[in-house]
């Protein structure tokens, strides 16, 4: 996943260096006038306002062009089309929001090299079977080991026919996971809703929630 | 999330770092890095020309520190180390690597296997046996490091590419000729010695021994000149000629390994060859040191494969998984000629040509789930894959039938509910 941080984007930088010029050895020291100060403060708030991860609040929802019931509340630590909502820290429990990956792109959207990298990319036409084995092989390639889907069936994702999985798969620490999955290609693109936890405790807390999610998105 | 492994030409942090000028004159005749084509602009100062004699001395400097510390070969009855040492450091680290191994998701657990292999290596390592351990890892890539407190680590694509318990003898034996060596503590000095302190401690800090990701930390230990690779060569074949194996086979292996290496994209960063590259030089002196010699005819084929049954359709899926699919279509063809595994080795060599699905790929891919489909001991799978390319070319009752095969032959198949979905 190569895309920066939303959150730690230099905006506003440019004010900051103007109300405090950065020449310190300079004989006369600036001191910050009270507009100035304000306008800092101000812009302080701003900023740390824009670096705290959006709350989602139970209810209906509008994700990137999903509409979706969440019955309990989550904090999006994602950004547009690869959302990643989480309760507790993504370790603990993700659920992975990516909508309309293009062909020729990364499942994952991670970054590829060149038209001869052969990475699990995307392509229009695949079948429910094949969009799974590729999500698997995304996996795999990010350093997890023992991956697999189990159950797959169809199902829908805001009323284009898709299907649904279950997910193993551990870590490099040897801890076991469980995941759910919800995806369609079936218009061109890819969209998929994967929600991972750990197989201890965590996975199945959350279970019953996100499946009232994939439900909402059945229409 | 990173795509594949970190290449090892990448992660050798030893062989880039062996003199910043080296490095230097690497980057600005390297083609690909755009700071080469990039003319001077106005105010980007130009380097000065170094006068000769100078340069000599500073070449003379950084070849000095490239050299590779000399070190006592380790004694079979091994005295216990001074705690002070550089070599108790790195094998307290070594030991700590390895009880993280030990809890890591891509041991493979195999009794029975991982008893042949011990075994194996404990006739190799003669005198030496009591001090090694032989652990497996679940990796899809040619490869096989011994660590200085004699962790030997064998990554499950080099068992996948062996053909035989001979060429496996002597990569092990290579690996114990590097042990025996100490070439690790030899590599460690020389990092700590060099600019490339930070790599050493990168590794130290690492872990995740099973993670592709960390290949590049932990193969900059192993990344050993080419005398030393010379040196464990010779050593693995003569443990190879003592056992009487046939020498022959050590050379044969590295030629099949370097045909793969010959399709890798070098823009990539994954490679199959973690730590030990390889090289036409290589396979030939392998070959030539095979000649004139009086050795051993075993091979022992029929022993290996027993051995390795279990898991080796897990390992072809790992292969095929890792979507390097030039280097997989160069070893599956070497696969199909062998003797043996007729139908998984036609199976995935279908996998392949459908995964890929590039043009022409659909076809090549029904007729080798055709082939496999032959064989009695086929894979329900292969059914399901050659239903999943009739289906793509809309060869719609071919595939009904094809599927309908399937389920009947896996009745619990996981993806049984979509499939009868499509059969509706």
């Amino acid at each position: 996943m190569s895309r920066p941080d939303p959150c730690c984007s230099p905006c506003g930088s440019d004010l900051v260096s103007r109300a405090f010029p950065k020449n310190k050895s300079s004989r006369h020291k600036v001191a910050p006038t009270g507009a100035a100060r304000r306008c800092l403060l101000g812009l302080s708030l701003a900023l740390l306002s824009a670096c705290s991860s959006p709350l989602i609040k139970p209810g209906a929802q509008t994700v990137d062009g999903l509409a979706l019931r969440t019955p309990q509340s989550w904090s999006d630590l994602g950004f547009r089309g690869q959302r990643l909502w989480t309760r507790d820290g993504a370790s603990l429990n993700a659920l992975r929001i990516y909508t309309d990956i293009q062909p020729g792109e990364h499942v994952f959207r991670a970054r590829l090299r060149g038209e001869q990298d052969e990475g699990a990319r995307f392509r229009a036409g695949l079948s429910s079977i094949e969009i799974g084995e590729l999500i698997v092989e995304g996996l795999r390639a990010s350093g997890l080991s023992n991956v697999v889907a189990r159950d797959l069936r169809p199902a829908s994702l805001n009323g284009r026919s898709g299907f649904r999985a279950e997910l193993g798969f551990d870590t490099s620490a040897g801890l076991h996971y469980r995941g759910l999955l919800l995806a369609e290609g079936n218009d061109g693109t890819l969209s998929f809703l994967l929600y991972t936890a750990p197989a201890e405790f965590y996975f199945e807390r959350d279970r019953a929630t996100v499946e009232s999610i994939f439900d909402s998105l059945a229409r | 999330m990173t795509e594949g492994a970190p290449a090892a030409n990448d992660a050798r942090g030893g062989r880039r770092a062996c003199g910043a000028a080296l490095d230097f004159n690497r980057r600005a005749g390297a083609k690909s890095a755009p700071q080469a084509r990039r003319p001077p602009t106005a105010g980007t100062p130009v380097p000065c020309p170094l006068p000769r004699a100078p340069l000599l001395l500073l070449l003379a400097l950084l070849l000095t520190a490239c050299a590779t510390p000399r070190v006592d070969p380790v004694s079979p009855i091994s005295a216990a180390t001074d705690a002070a040492s550089d070599e108790a450091g790195l094998i307290m680290q070594m030991d700590r690597y390895e009880s993280e191994l030990m809890h890591s998701a891509a041991l493979v657990r195999d009794p029975a296997l991982n008893r042949y292999l011990s075994e194996l290596t404990c006739k190799l390592a003669g005198d030496h046996c009591p001090q090694i351990r032989v652990h497996l890892v679940r990796q899809p890539y040619f490869n096989a490091q011994m660590g200085p407190n004699g962790m030997l680590i064998v990554w499950t694509g080099l068992l996948l590419r062996v053909e035989d318990e001979a060429q496996l003898a002597f990569v092990l034996g290579h690996e114990i000729g590097h042990y025996v060596a100490r070439d690790s503590l030899a590599r460690w000095q020389k990092l700590k010695s060099t600019s490339n302190l930070a790599a050493a401690l990168q590794l130290l800090g690492g872990g995740l021994i099973g993670a592709a990701a960390s290949m590049g930390a932990y193969s900059t230990l192993y990344a050993f000149g080419r005398e030393q690779e010379r040196a464990a060569d010779d050593y693995g074949l003569q443990q190879l000629r003592r056992l009487g194996y046939d020498d022959r086979r050590a050379g044969e292996l590295w030629a099949a390994v370097w045909e793969e290496e010959k399709v890798r994209d070098r823009e990539l960063l994954s490679s199959i060859f973690a730590t030990h590259p390889a090289s036409e030089e290589r396979r030939d002196r392998l070959r030539q040191a095979a000649q004139g010699i009086d050795t051993g005819t075993m091979v022992a084929a029929d022993p290996y494969f027993a051995a390795v049954a279990g898991q080796r359709r897990l390992w072809l899926d790992d292969e095929i998984g890792r979507r390097h699919y030039r280097q997989t279509e160069v070893l599956l063809k070497r696969l199909r000629a062998l003797p043996r595994a007729a139908a998984d080795h036609a199976y995935y060599t279908a996998e392949m040509y459908r995964r890929r699905a590039r043009s022409g790929d659909t076809e090549l891919a029904i007729e080798a789930y055709r082939a496999a489909i032959e064989h009695a001991d086929a894979v329900p799978e292969a059914w399901r894959g050659l239903g999943l390319c009739l289906r793509q070319l809309g060869r719609d009752d071919e595939a009904r039938d094809a599927l309908g095969e399937y389920l009947a032959r896996a009745p619990k198949a996981e993806d049984r509910a979509i499939i009868e979905s499509w059969l509706r």
